[in-house]
């Protein structure tokens, strides 16, 4: 009889690592929603040459139908916190692998727009905006690379599955 | 025997089979993972490479762009012509204005103001992108505006570079700003774009008035034109606008500050006659504005201005 629990056979580093990075992306993503909405809050970021975290912050592509673009962020980014847990990546359900591949996806599609708003409608670049981006890439990159090594198993019953074939191998 | 061992000490066949079997299978299995794994990290690889790409494209077409960017380019303003709009604003206020800078005269007019949705008193401004006269007027308009509340989402262009009377002039555009007050409400429309292509149009009540006091002919509109509440209004720039040639919108704020300066002199009393038109407007409010110096001096002379 087989009782076996099927897993996802992720990594072990996959839900700490993904986890830090969520955090770090909150992190960010919070302080860019308080100076959006508290103007007594500066961004700490020197305006030079390109550089120009306010005339971003504050350009029209800064917030998407009405919503801040950093609240948006910061909505992702709690949002991914499920995704990354370790009952999410121990889990199997492919639904869950790749639900969190299409979400982290999302994310970088809106990256992508963001970028292309920085470098060539405002062509300022916001370095805590930036900061958000490669956290957004490093999670994906590491949520891909965790899905494709994550081979799913039936991990309790590896003995009881040899013995089942065992009596095959008699017959 | 438990190890598979007959009473005399021989290996059971059987057993030596299922011993076989079982890592034959183990050994199919691992090697059946190690290509699943080996086939997903070369998917991954592909798919993140796929993404860096796309994203490294993104960044090349704005470096690339911003090489054969054109004079009718519209970017948002930098924070330090933002700050700098609000600053001298204040800062200008106990100045006494050279108003002989101020080239272009108000006109007095009496016809009903036009009301914002909130009952403010409105200021109505049409222009356009590639206009010079426009270019020179948008700075001290926006500097008078904001004695009276705050700007936000400026943005920065030039005028056009083939108009040879004042071509690439530095400048303000208000086509994605907001403007937040007490007071007064402001409505700019800019009516074409750098290359004369529609960008925002009149309503029927702007329009009426455009056309009647906005000075334009056939083809060639009367750009630009700024009514003030139905009391004043600007038709034309109010200083030459070649004061400002040769400079970028960030050299322009960084001057403008500067009341020795030729360009500050010219948009800090163009903002003062502005300002005093608003001030007629709202009755003197706020106080702190309206009986300032420089509003002083200008609300003295622009009854002169007006019959210049």
């Amino acid at each position: 009889m087989v009782s076996s629990t099927r897993q996802s056979g992720a990594p072990v580093w996959a839900s700490p690592v993904c986890l830090v990075l969520t955090a770090i992306g909150i992190g960010l993503a919070t302080y860019l929603t308080i100076a959006h909405y508290d103007t007594h809050i500066p961004l700490v970021c020197a305006a030079k040459g390109a550089i120009d975290c306010e005339a971003v912050t504050t350009s029209p592509q800064s917030k998407v139908f009405g919503i801040p673009v950093a609240l948006l962020g910061l909505a992702y980014f709690v949002g991914m916190i499920p995704w990354h847990l370790p009952v999410a990546w121990r889990s199997a359900d492919p639904r869950i692998k790749f639900g969190r591949l299409l979400y982290g996806l999302s994310g970088i599609g809106f990256v992508c727009y963001l970028v292309y708003a920085e470098a060539v409608i405002i062509k300022k670049v916001c370095l805590w905006c930036t900061g958000v981006h490669i956290t957004t890439l490093v999670l994906f990159v590491v949520t891909v690379f965790a899905s494709a090594l994550a081979i799913p198993h039936d991990a309790a019953t590896d003995e009881d599955d040899d013995d089942d074939d065992l009596e095959d191998a008699d017959n | 025997m438990a190890d598979g061992r007959d009473d005399k000490g021989r290996t059971s066949t059987k057993y030596a089979a299922k011993k076989a079997a079982t890592e034959r299978i183990a050994a199919q299995r691992a090697a059946q993972q190690r290509a699943d794994r080996k086939r997903n990290l070369l998917m991954a690889g592909g798919g993140v490479l796929a993404v860096i790409v796309v994203i490294v494209g993104i960044v090349f077409a704005g470096l690339h762009t911003k090489k054969s960017a054109g004079a009718s380019d519209v970017l948002p303003a930098s924070s330090a012509v933002s700050q700098a709009v609000a600053t001298v604003a204040t800062s200008s206020l106990s100045a006494q204005p050279d108003l002989s800078k101020v080239t272009g005269p108000p006109s007095a007019m009496t016809t009903p103001a036009l009301k914002a949705s909130n009952g403010l008193p409105q200021i109505l401004y049409v222009g356009a992108e590639w206009c010079p006269n426009c270019g020179a007027t948008r700075w001290p308009l926006a500097v008078a505006l904001a004695r009276f509340g705050t700007f936000s989402g400026l943005s920065t262009t030039y005028s056009s570079s083939t108009d040879n009377s004042a071509p690439h002039i530095p400048t303000l555009s208000f086509r994605d700003a907001s403007y937040k007050s007490s007071y007064i409400d402001f409505d700019a429309k800019e009516q074409v774009d750098g290359n004369n292509k529609p960008l925002q149009s009149l309503t029927t009540a702007e329009n009426a008035l455009f056309e009647q006091y906005g000075g334009a002919t056939p083809g060639q509109p009367g750009y630009p034109f700024i009514d003030f509440g139905g009391k004043w209004r600007q038709n034309g720039t109010s200083y030459a606008p070649t004061v400002l040639s040769g400079l970028t919108p960030d050299a322009v704020a960084a001057t403008m500050g500067n009341a020795t300066s030729k360009p500050g002199a010219a948009i800090q009393a163009s903002a003062d006659v502005f300002t005093a038109e608003i001030c007629d407007m709202t009755g003197g409010k706020p106080t702190n504005v309206c009986t300032a110096t420089a509003v002083v001096t200008a609300t003295t002379a622009l009854a002169s201005l007006a019959a210049k």
